[in-house]
């Protein structure tokens, strides 16, 4: 379904310009995306079909993107998807939060694409 | 701050997606408010738990605006839905109580962000100053950080229930699924405890994803839409169930869920344990059973920008000339049978028809629900009222009824006008209202009717009437009409839109704002609609807006021929040339004239569309436009159409003349000017054929 050299990316995030910069921001990599607006929606997309790395927002409705990423760690076939937080929600208190619970990397909003792409570059490498 | 991406390529999105916030959170702020005031009827109040779900969606909302302000770089957003999020957080916690001055701090600052939000539309306009507005909110937060006392008591008993103690099993059955057991909090539980007192039923949907639902469209936002369309969701969860993830929705709904409502795999009633003293010891729950709104209605939707519709309706207008030249070539075929003569007849009727339903249901995609622009008018109504001290009840019908969307944008203004129209001029003040025996609370009435391809929308109060014989004395003193002159509501109408005319002495704050009746009347001829006015002295008024219930809009070149002015679409002109007069070369049978290195076949406009056959053709400089002409033999594009004067470039709504079909050759269509002329819209290309077959 998915090419050898295209990565396969979700971007997860409620707002849709938001999920437009993610993306413009990643295209360098030339990756096939798929988009959820939600939490529920998130994890339906990976029981799917495998990622190379999800692009997580934690404030969503239905489920918090914490219990999100909580949930996809507990589950062995999950534990090793990249996940790459890029939140408004950047105390020091979410940040520890958010990396204790598994979280790869965690980006601030506002984000420039510069620090996406190189973040989920040499995460792609480390896999 | 510094944007970070280049914000021209995401300015629509952002723009699209913060007012679709800004707008959610003026209609969230409003249940709100009418919460607070205790104006609120029996369907639209509030209990306890649908307040916390209010300023939950409220802090979502700024939440995400102050994300995306933050990714184009609008510094000034940011700091304002932070400090908005500030409030509505202490609301949250409890260490603050939903007053209508905090409501009105929210409004407030909600307008300031739209502001702001606003400098990125249109740069011309100033960042308005922030600083005062942040300052109140701060002030508003303060004394609550040292512990104002009556407040925090106030919210107590509330806080207090909120925490009680652990969850209390009320449906036993959920014991199987420990981990949605474990994630129902005292918010969910509260639900729970008010949809058992409302008599509701509970439900358990199951609901595994898979590649093969996926592929018939089935997932898991579709059942939660199935969901809140069959009663109210308490909570979503995910669970892990021999090693596959699988969906559970605890939900609760009027009536029982029959099999194959909704799309789950599996669909458990479950049986509520009414435990007495939960039930007992909460007061706080308001026990309303109530239908759930229709508005909750989901249908699959796809965003489609409008200029990808225009597009298409375009290419479904070049596919309607195709057709009429395929038939006019039929027409020309000698010696074909009669039998595939009336073949190819069925077949041009057939291609006619699906054309007519092809652009029939494009324009049906335009179509939006009125509600767009009438759901704005409770924040307008609730400003004007306030400010006019007079108190008005905003009644709203047929809000469903679907309209071009450019037509629910650009009736936004004209709306707001005759509402603040009313409010101002037509809703008397409260005493004079008791003492004409009315009802205190003024009434207006906002109504979408559909009337075949147009629809009305009625503006109505119950306030004081035009007086028409004020009216018409002022008519009379400003040298517009006779003495003797007989005033009717029409009259009436068109005195009252003439700019600067106006019965009362002093401007009034909101009508004397720029847009006057007159400023309506131009905006609804430009769209070809009209406005009238029935009126009962002391009973009220209604202001009546007819309008076609779909707009096509055009940019089109306006050209004048003599004193006659013409539109012409812009995409059938490859460029407008200057012609001087002196160059042009008479010849047999025509004129040539050289422009650009080149020798084109001059045609006058006036003499194509058969006009103004005694005009001279002005002195001076002439305009030659280049019409784009796809199928002319060898490719050329030789030929040059004349005019006086090109006048200017604008977009104009395009009127169909009657069937669209029975076109009159080379008119295109109709637009009506800001002044009411009405000005054809040529189509060059059949122009020049006609004048080319003689």
């Amino acid at each position: 379904m998915l090419s050898e050299q295209s990565p396969a990316f979700l971007v997860v995030d409620d707002s849709a310009i938001i999920r437009k910069m993610i993306m413009t921001a990643l295209r360098p990599l030339n990756p096939v995306f798929r988009e959820a607006s939600s939490g529920l929606e998130a994890l339906e997309q990976i029981m799917l079909r495998r990622y190379d790395a999800i692009t997580l927002d934690l404030n969503m409705p239905d489920i918090h993107g914490l219990e999100f990423l909580k949930f996809v760690r507990n589950q062995r076939t999950f534990q090793d998807i990249p996940i790459i937080v890029i939140t408004t929600q950047s105390d020091d208190q979410m940040r520890e939060a958010v990396l204790t619970a598994g979280a790869n990397v965690f980006i601030a909003k506002p984000f420039t694409p510069q620090v996406v792409l190189s973040e989920v570059k040499a995460l792609l490498k480390q896999v | 701050m510094e944007p970070a991406f280049s914000t021209g390529d995401f300015l629509d999105g952002f723009l699209e997606e913060a007012e679709e916030h800004l707008q959610a959170v003026n209609q969230l702020l409003l249940r709100l408010e009418r919460d607070a005031s205790g104006r609120a009827s029996p369907e639209e109040g509030m209990d306890p738990l649908e307040r916390i779900e209010v300023i939950k969606e409220l802090f979502r909302s700024f939440h995400t605006l102050k994300g995306m302000s933050g990714m184009v770089g609008l510094k000034e957003a940011v700091r304002l839905s932070h400090a908005a999020e500030t409030l509505l957080l202490a609301i949250q916690q409890g260490s603050m109580e939903t007053s209508p001055a905090l409501i009105d701090r929210l409004f407030l600052s909600t307008r300031l962000l739209a502001m702001v939000v606003e400098t990125v539309r249109d740069s011309s306009r100033t960042m308005p100053d922030i600083e005062p507005e942040l300052q109140r909110i701060e002030a508003q937060l303060r004394p609550n950080v040292e512990g104002s006392v009556d407040t925090v008591e106030e919210a107590a008993p509330e806080r207090q229930s909120m925490r009680d103690g652990p969850v209390e099993v009320l449906l036993p059955q959920l014991a199987v699924y420990a981990g949605l057991l474990k994630s129902l909090g005292p918010l969910e539980q509260k639900k729970i405890g008010a949809a058992v007192k409302a008599g509701q039923h509970f439900n358990l949907a199951i609901f595994i994803p898979s590649a093969e639902r996926a592929e018939r469209g089935e997932n898991v936002d579709q059942l939660r839409a199935q969901i809140i369309q069959a009663g109210a969701l308490i909570k979503a969860v995910p669970d892990m169930d021999e090693g596959k993830v699988r969906f559970l929705f605890l939900f609760s709904s009027q009536q029982p869920i029959p099999p194959g409502a909704i799309s789950a795999d599996e669909v458990i009633p479950l049986v509520a344990q009414t435990g007495e003293n939960f039930l007992a010891d909460d007061k706080n729950l308001a026990v309303q059973q109530r239908a759930r709104p229709q508005s909750g209605m989901q249908t699959a939707l796809v965003r489609v920008e409008l200029d990808r519709l225009d597009e298409m309706i375009r290419i479904t207008g070049d596919l309607m000339q195709l057709r009429m030249r395929l038939m006019d070539q039929l027409g020309q075929l000698e010696q074909v049978p009669a039998p595939l003569r009336r073949e190819l007849r069925q077949t041009t009727d057939q291609i006619n028809r699906v054309l007519r339903d092809l652009r029939r249901s494009i324009l049906r995609a335009r179509m939006v629900p009125l509600s767009e622009t009438f759901n704005q008018m409770p924040l307008v109504v609730r400003d004007l009222s306030r400010a006019s001290q007079k108190e008005v009840r905003l009644v709203v019908h047929g809000e469903n009824t679907e309209v071009d969307k450019l037509l629910v944008e650009r009736l936004r203004e004209p709306l707001i006008h005759l509402v603040r129209n009313a409010i101002i001029h037509g809703i008397e003040t409260q005493a004079d209202r008791v003492e004409a025996g009315k009802n205190r609370q003024g009434m207006l009435t906002l109504t979408g009717i559909p009337q075949g391809d147009h629809i009305t929308v009625e503006v109505r109060d119950d306030g004081r009437g035009v007086n028409l014989s004020e009216v018409k004395a002022k008519a009379v003193r400003l040298g517009l009409l006779d003495a003797d002159a007989f005033v009717d509501a029409e009259t009436a109408l068109r005195l009252i839109s003439k700019p600067g005319f106006s019965t009362r002495r002093a401007a009034d704050e909101g009508s004397g704002r720029g847009v006057g009746l007159d400023v309506v009347q131009r905006m609804v001829r430009s769209f070809g609609g009209h406005l009238s006015l029935e009126t009962t002295p002391g009973q009220g008024s209604i202001f009546r807006l007819r309008l076609p219930l779909s707009l096509v809009i055009m940019e089109v070149l306006l050209v004048q021929v003599g004193q006659e002015r013409y539109a012409i679409p812009r995409n059938g002109v490859l460029r407008v040339l200057e012609i001087n007069p002196a160059e042009i070369v008479p010849m047999e049978g025509g004129e040539l004239v050289p422009a650009g290195g080149d020798y084109y076949i001059l045609h006058r406009l006036g003499q194509l569309v058969r006009c103004c056959g005694n005009h001279r053709p002005s002195p001076g400089k002439l305009f030659g436009l280049v019409p784009d002409i796809m199928d002319q033999p060898g490719g050329e594009r030789r030929h040059i159409v004349v005019v006086d004067r090109v006048v200017e470039l604008r977009e104009v709504v395009v009127r169909t003349l009657s069937d669209p079909y029975l076109a009159i050759p080379g008119v295109a269509g109709a637009t009506e000017q800001s002044d009411g002329r009405v000005v054809l819209i040529l189509d060059l290309q059949v122009l020049l054929r006609a004048a080319e077959t003689g």
